[in-house]
């Protein structure tokens, strides 16, 4: 399955790349991307669906609810790695279009 | 009183991601869940409400588009399973007339061995058995399986067809000759 590739996917995969190895609230990348939960959700859903992003449950002592946590799989960080490679690029070749034009 | 507000606002946020919760697909709780336990992280009551009800219409999207999937492709399978069911008792059907035609043959060819004036003399008898007989079988059985199992009615009803097609063919073609 393809995923789609939205600005706000990429915002997304932006945020995981910034701390690749560190695992991520929904709420901390809500605040870092400036997406909604409606919107935010939704993208973190597929990307774990198709085994780009491994979810876990935050440990915690006794009486204090979990909270659930996000982190890109090594499939994902390649992933994001290769669309945010290929994006600069193409931002990159516009840029040089313009100045040329 | 301001507080007061707040608070209830906040509870309204923290209630409406619980009874989503409740009603969630099993493949949707944690991920409800996850949203509900965001709740109390988030500053500002407001914001929460507006997080939980962008939380509810993620999860309504995500578990609508999942139903539609595996809908269809229940349906889908399904509909193959019932094909092929249905395939098999028209061919079930068929070979069943075939089967009667085959016997009526050898009925007649009994006959013809024991008694072979009969059938030299006039053509009637063999119309009778080979052909009036079990079309009428046909016709019958067709009848009575129509509305407890139609496609092997339809596979009967086929051979019947076929059969008086070929017999009045031959029977034209041997008039004429």
């Amino acid at each position: 399955m393809k995923l789609r590739l939205s600005s706000q996917t990429l915002k997304v995969l932006g945020a995981f790349l910034e701390a690749p190895k560190e695992w991520r609230y929904g709420y901390d990348i809500s605040r870092d991307t400036g997406l909604k939960s409606g919107t935010l959700y939704p993208i973190l859903m597929r990307l774990a669906e198709r085994g780009l992003l491994d979810t876990s449950w935050e440990t915690v002592e006794a009486g204090k609810p979990p909270r659930h946590l996000y982190q890109l799989t090594p499939d994902g960080l390649q992933f994001a790695r290769e669309h945010r490679r290929s994006r600069a690029a193409g931002l990159r070749r516009a840029a040089l279009g313009e100045a040329k034009g | 009183m301001f507080a007061a507000r707040r608070s209830a606002v906040r509870r309204l946020a923290t209630r409406l991601l619980g009874l989503v919760l409740c009603c969630a697909p099993r493949h949707c709780e944690p991920w409800v869940s996850a949203m509900l336990r965001e709740l109390d992280f988030i500053e500002g009551d407001w914001a929460a409400l507006f997080w939980a009800l962008g939380s509810v219409a993620a999860i309504f999207r995500h578990s609508g588009r999942e139903l539609l999937r595996t809908g269809f492709r229940r349906q889908e399978e399904a509909g193959m399973k019932e094909t092929g069911k249905n395939v098999a008792w028209v061919f079930l059907g068929v070979v069943l007339a075939a089967l009667l035609v085959v016997c009526a043959m050898g009925l007649f060819h009994l006959a013809a061995h024991f008694y072979p004036p009969m059938f030299q003399s006039v053509p009637w008898p063999t119309w009778v058995v080979v052909f009036l007989v079990p079309e009428i079988l046909f016709v019958v059985g067709t009848v009575r399986l129509w509305r407890k199992r139609r496609p092997m009615a339809v596979g009967i009803l086929l051979a019947a067809v076929v059969f008086a097609t070929h017999f009045v063919m031959h029977i034209v073609s041997h008039f004429r000759g």
